[in-house]
């Protein structure tokens, strides 16, 4: 069984290598450009996993995670961070935030799928081989 | 004058007038008694005669009385002619008329006295007697006889010649024993008039009266002696005395001309360091000003006079409110009852329009008190604080600027870091994806210059990530994270990431790392990318040899030294090795890549951690850098 994968980025060709690499791995992606739009697609699409840009105009990831965990039906989707190389405290603050991990960019296609499947609960691991 | 020419007599004189007057006398009153018994005695006597005469003349008388025979009562008295010395007699009756009467000579005639009771007395130089004639107890007439006394006369001038003669033939012996004797008692009273006036004289109390004598002399030299003995002690005692007096105020004087140079001089010190003052007050570039209590001017320094426009006299004695408009008076006023009500320093800010301009000031008040700390007057300065505050004013606007430009910088850093790398990470990512194979499968030539675009975006990744690491570490904004963790883990991490590099130059990547050390507090990224950064241009530098790391523990500091067998550091270069944009000219210049801000982010991490990096190199042989961490972090 797929898993539902919302990926939230504001960089179009970011978008289309991470929803390449995913799908390549098997994973449904569901694109969200900006905030807003992310945390209406996680309410109506829930996914299983969410992956956050940190670095996003207007609303940023920390606010959206924050969001998100407001929510009861959304607070137990796993959110991973995903950002460009960060100074300290951005990893701390991520997972203050509500990430279980944090995936730092750029993005090395030979782990990139492998780094983010080693955050999810293993029930979701297997889910995915099923 | 008698006496005074008496008392100014000498000694000697007195006492030989002393003695020849008391023997005179003596011999004259001797003489005198003896004649006066002899004279009494004398005309005793002669009375006596008389008396008998008279008696035996009556008895003759008697019968021719009685008988009434005139002639012969005159024969009787005839008789008398043999008695010389009766110069007179006569015979009276019963009835006291006279019988018969005698008279020596014709010349001698007299009247003859009445008959009275008279007896025997001495009128003149005669001496008349009576003397009743008595008949068988019945008196029948009574005799008078007149005697002469020229004898008794003689008598007298006799005794007189005898007593001159006598007083004439003792006066020479008695002057000779006299003068004699006078010495006795003189000489000695003369030899201390002597002594006395030699001692007077020449003031020298040493001199004795020289004496054997036990008598009133002999004490009277003694007491004289112990008197002068008592006046030598006395004197030099007060001598002595005098001398220690006189030394103590010369001393005391000398004492007293000390104070007085001291107090001259303290007082030219003092009236110095007024005038010291004064100056000092005067040539201050700010306004200085004394007020007393009741708001009067006591004192006002040149550049006050200057400033405001007032000379010196104007101002003394007067209140603000008598040289300035009202709203500065008060203003002033109620400033300096803060003073003098709080005792505190007050400082204030006042600002005034001169010309075209405003002037700022900063006025200092404070209290002025005396030795009591009580206060009796206050005093300012004005400072002209216009400049200051136009530079700070400036300053503001700079620091402001400034740090405008620095947020922009920051945020300009920011943004342009990501908008930078959201683009190399497609590149990277997307080179990446390529060289997978996921897309499709690649010749050999494809592979080699995908990995260079790859290698040359990882590159230019680098670069910026060490260019923002600097702007953050020099705008403050850098972070650590300090927390526990494994050193010998991460050190194996880094070890095992620069391997592959060390592998394919053919070096050898040497590591000795104590198992024990294990826990270190610190940030384990920092730490990581530190150790990444020396390994890596310890293998970028060597060209053959080895890269050899090397742990160990010091007082709870874990030193780990990283060696090659490199091309070295020149000694010149060894300042400029951590100082960013420094990389240093190899005379291989561009085959090594690089920022050259490495070993400079590696010593400002190691600043905010605690630690500290050195080097040692031989230009050509080798380098060993040297960095020190503290386990517990501190």
């Amino acid at each position: 069984m797929k898993l539902k994968v919302l990926v939230i980025e504001d960089n179009k060709q970011n978008m289309y290598m991470i929803t390449y690499l995913l799908e390549s791995y098997s994973y449904e992606v569901i694109q969200s450009f900006n905030g807003i739009d992310g945390i209406q697609r996680a309410k109506e699409e829930k996914p299983d996993i969410i992956l956050l840009d940190i670095q996003l105009p207007e609303m940023d990831g920390y606010a959206i995670a924050s969001e998100l965990m407001k929510h009861d039906e959304l607070k137990n989707i796993p959110i991973i961070a995903v950002t460009s190389y960060a100074m300290m405290g951005d990893k701390e603050k991520a997972m203050e935030a509500g990430a279980i991990g944090y995936i730092e960019k750029p993005i090395d296609p030979d782990i990139f799928v492998s780094q983010m499947e080693a955050f999810l609960p293993s029930h979701l691991v297997q889910r995915s081989k099923n | 004058m008698k006496i005074k020419l008496f008392r100014n007599m000498s000694i000697k004189n007195k006492l030989l007038l002393i003695i020849i007057g008391v023997s005179t006398f003596t011999i004259i009153l001797g003489l005198l008694i003896y004649s006066i018994f002899d004279i009494i005695n004398y005309k005793k006597e002669m009375e006596n005669n008389a008396s008998l005469n008279a008696t035996l003349v009556g008895e003759y008388c008697s019968a021719a009385l009685l008988f009434g025979y005139k002639d012969e009562a005159n024969e009787i008295l005839k008789k008398l002619e043999a008695m010389p010395d009766i110069i007179n007699a006569c015979v009276y009756d019963k009835k006291n008329n006279i019988f018969v009467f005698y008279n020596k000579n014709d010349k001698d005639k007299i009247s003859f006295p009445s008959l009275s009771n008279q007896q025997t007395k001495f009128p003149g130089n005669y001496l008349h007697v009576f003397k009743p004639l008595i008949q068988q107890n019945e008196k029948i007439g009574t005799i008078y006889l007149r005697v002469s006394t020229a004898a008794l006369t003689e008598k007298i001038i006799g005794n007189i010649v005898i007593c001159i003669v006598l007083l004439l033939l003792l006066g020479v012996p008695v002057f000779i024993l006299a003068s004699r004797l006078q010495r006795l008692v003189s000489v000695p009273i003369l030899k201390l008039a002597d002594v006395t006036t030699q001692v007077s004289h020449n003031k020298d109390y040493s001199i004795r009266v020289e004496t054997d004598r036990k008598d009133e002399i002999g004490v009277l030299y003694n007491r004289i002696n112990e008197m002068f003995e008592q006046i030598d002690k006395a004197t030099y005692d007060l001598r002595k005395l005098n001398e220690e007096l006189e030394e103590r105020v010369n001393l005391r004087t000398g004492e007293l001309k000390k104070t007085n140079q001291e107090l001259i001089l303290a007082e030219k010190a003092q009236r110095d360091s007024e005038q010291r003052l004064r100056d000092i007050l005067n040539r201050a570039p700010i306004l200085v000003y004394i007020n007393d209590l009741e708001g009067r001017y006591i004192f006002v320094n040149k550049e006050f006079e200057k400033l405001m426009g007032l000379p010196y006299d104007q101002v003394i004695n007067k209140t603000d409110l008598e040289l300035f408009p009202r709203e500065r008076a008060e203003r002033n006023i109620v400033q300096n009852k803060k003073v003098i009500e709080t005792l505190q320093v007050n400082i204030f800010e006042n600002s005034s329009q001169k010309k075209d301009e405003t002037h700022y000031f900063v006025d200092i008040l404070f209290p002025i008190t005396d030795s009591n700390n009580r206060i009796y007057a206050t005093s300012g300065w004005t400072i002209d604080i216009t400049d200051r505050k136009k530079s700070e004013d400036a300053l503001k606007k700079a620091k402001e600027m400034a740090e405008s430009a620095d947020r922009l910088k920051s945020a300009f850093l920011a943004t342009m870091s990501h908008e930078l790398r959201t683009p190399l990470n497609s590149i990277i990512g997307f080179t990446g994806i390529l060289l997978k194979e996921l897309a499709g499968p690649l010749n050999e030539e494809q592979s080699k210059q995908l990995n260079m675009i790859k290698g040359s975006g990882q590159h230019l990744l680098e670069l910026i990530n060490d260019v923002l690491d600097i702007s953050k570490i020099e705008a403050g904004e850098l972070v650590v994270s300090i927390k526990p963790f494994n050193f010998n883990k991460s050190i194996n991490k880094v070890i095992a990431i620069v391997q592959p590099l060390a592998n394919k130059k053919d070096l050898e990547l040497r590591s000795s790392v104590f198992p024990e050390i294990n826990n270190i507090i610190s940030d384990e990224r920092r730490i990581e990318q530190i150790f990444l950064n020396i390994l890596n241009n310890a293998i970028k530098f060597t060209e053959r040899g080895f890269v050899e790391i090397n742990c160990g523990i010091q007082n709870d500091q874990i030193i780990t030294k990283i060696t090659d067998t490199g091309v070295g550091i020149k000694k010149e270069d060894m300042e400029k090795l951590f100082k960013p944009f420094s990389q240093i000219d190899t005379g291989i210049t561009r085959n090594h890549e690089g920022t050259g801000l490495g070993l400079s982010i590696c010593k400002k991490l190691l600043d905010k951690l605690n630690g500290s990096i050195s080097v040692q190199s031989q230009f050509n042989i080798g380098s060993t850098f040297t960095v020190t961490l503290p386990i517990n972090g501190e």
